[in-house]
């Protein structure tokens, strides 16, 4: 199966369907100009299909209009979210003292369209839109972020993740106390999106250490596990790794670990 | 007697020759040529023209600098005191070419401060308070307040005033000192908000049903939080309805309007789907013998409210 990000050359006047997973896009290129139509379903589906041959979206779909002078290539990109996101195990996972556990999480991907010799980003949607949750230390201070419920697999699974990207979480408990885990803090803006030779999409390795009274940030290492085999990066973080969302995140991960 | 009239001669020189002296410059200002006062009122005209252009543009340029470092409030704060520093120096630079001592002049400014804080008492009130708001900070330039029956967003926090854009896009000047000693409700200050919806519910209607329709609501609705979670109580046992109260929370900003109303839609269209009785007020009327008569009275259902 190809792949559905990279560069897709366009002729003028041919419409282009994407469907990944649950989001629906159409793109045209017209003179001068690429129009973006897009459906999305409530449904978690994983189908991933690329129609080539010309197929303009349905005429009930509003359109977007996007003005470009130059540029027949359409760069498509698979990102991670706009905001971290928080994995809520749909069961609570308990960690013995000690010990430490690997989990795998899967949070929704955005997809981004750009074009132009230096790509610019004209388009932006996520393949399906996470819930909005709020983490801080009480109602005032803390950040809006996005909540996702996730099954906390403790196997990588042969189920090849496209639609989604997979973040392999290393809990490790150097305390004497079972920690339970409620919520999985991930800092996605600062982590980037790889593909292994199976086409399926992962993020680096996030690791945390629990230690009672003090501060747990989790960490992204530079690339993901070595057991996923050979990785190629296909997009770079939205931000640098900052110290407030750092923060941010520390702080609730000790609200939920104590 | 000669000696004290000699006395009294001299003193009153000496007072004369002081009044000269401090209004010397404009009896020299008089004495000039009328081509020299032209000249000099030129070049008052250049000064005030170049003081208030540089003013201006100095003011912008250092706004624009910190459009993207600062806040809005510390921009606007940052372009004032540059503003009105340049015209405070341009003022002092103009009574320096009318041979005016500034020094005297700041002397006088006592006097002059206290005749103008009794003919100006509003206005001095006006400007203390507009200190102490922006000392305060309750709220920052836009930020949406609520102020008496007033609410919009802060446009700016004036020298007298604070001017709002109100939710129907009109232009609102609230006095500093009404806002000062006013309640003024901080709208947009916290990055959540809570929404309550209030219900008056049958009782011969579950409240587990009502809950469960909310809680499956919230779940699939992306801008409803997560956390703070979704929440149904029961808040009174009415006389002909159980009062409950529906309480989830939304990002704040300018979405938080159309989530609420989103919200209420949505649960609405959800009662009416699953049937849930609401609860209205009744009234039992009993007339004559059918009072008495063992027979259920009717019941009347009052209009909707």
């Amino acid at each position: 199966m190809s792949d559905w990000w990279g560069e897709f050359e366009f002729v003028e006047d041919v419409a282009r369907r994407w469907q990944i997973g649950p989001l629906t896009i159409w793109v045209t290129r017209l003179a001068k100009e690429w129009q973006v139509a897009w459906r999305r379903t409530d449904e978690l589906d994983e189908a991933i299909e690329l129609v080539d041959e010309s197929e303009p979206p349905p005429s009930e779909l509003p359109r977007s209009r996007f003005l470009f002078a130059e540029g027949s290539t359409l760069h498509v990109r698979a990102r991670l979210a706009d905001r971290p996101v928080v994995a809520r195990p749909a069961m609570p996972v308990i960690v013995p003292g000690g010990l430490s556990a690997t989990l795998y999480v899967s949070t929704p991907l955005w997809v981004e369209l750009s074009t132009g010799k230096e790509p610019q980003r004209f388009f932006e949607l996520p393949t399906w839109q996470p819930s909005s949750t709020w983490f801080g230390e009480n109602n005032m201070v803390g950040a809006l972020i996005y909540a996702e419920r996730t099954r906390a697999r403790l196997e990588r699974g042969s189920h090849v993740f496209r639609v989604r990207a997979t973040t392999s979480v290393t809990i490790n408990n150097v305390e004497k106390v079972p920690v339970r885990i409620e919520r999985i803090p991930l800092p996605l803006p600062s982590m980037s999106v790889f593909s292994d030779e199976q086409g399926g999409l992962w993020t680096e390795h996030a690791l945390v250490d629990y230690v009672a009274e003090q501060d747990a940030p989790v960490r992204a290492s530079r690339a993901p596990l070595p057991e996923i085999g050979k990785t190629t990066l296909v997009s770079s973080p939205r931000v640098l790794a900052s110290n407030v969302v750092a923060r941010v995140l520390s702080a609730a991960l000790r609200q939920v670990m104590a | 007697m000669t000696t004290g009239m000699t006395g009294m001669t001299g003193m009153t020189g000496m007072l004369a020759t002081r009044a000269l002296a401090e209004g010397d410059w404009l009896a020299s200002l008089l004495a000039m040529e009328t081509d020299d006062i032209l000249v000099i009122g030129l070049r008052a005209l250049l000064i005030v023209v170049i003081g208030v252009i540089v003013g201006r543009v100095l003011s912008s340029t250092i706004g624009r600098m910190l459009e993207r470092r600062a806040s809005p409030q510390q921009e606007m704060i940052a372009r004032r005191v540059i503003y009105y520093g340049v015209i405070v120096a341009t003022l002092m630079t103009l009574l320096d070419t009318f041979g005016v001592e500034v020094g005297v002049l700041l002397g006088a400014a006592g006097i002059l401060t206290v005749a103008l804080g009794f003919a100006s008492q509003t206005s001095a009130s006006n400007l203390i308070s507009g200190l102490f708001l922006l000392g305060e900070q309750h709220f920052v330039v836009g930020d949406t307040i609520q102020v008496a029956s007033f609410s919009g967003e802060v446009l700016s926090v004036d020298m007298l005033s604070v001017k709002l854009r109100t939710f129907d896009n009109l232009y609102l000047r609230v006095p500093n000192e009404t806002l000062i000693k006013s309640e003024i409700l901080n709208m947009t200050r916290n990055p959540i908000r809570r929404i309550a919806i209030d219900l008056r519910l049958a009782y011969d209607e579950d409240v587990a049903r009502v809950r469960a329709i909310v809680f499956a609501f919230a779940e699939h609705d992306p801008d409803v939080l997560e956390e703070p979670g979704p929440r149904v109580w029961i808040d009174a046992l009415g006389e002909s309805a159980i009062l409950v109260r529906i309480v989830v929370w939304a990002a704040n900003g300018g979405g938080w309007y159309d989530t609420r109303s989103r919200v209420m839609e949505e649960l609405a269209r959800g009662f009416r789907e699953q049937g849930i009785a609401l609860g209205y007020p009744r009234l039992s009327l009993a007339r004559g013998r059918e009072a008495e008569a063992p027979e259920p009275e009717p019941s009347v259902d009052a209009p909707r409210p």
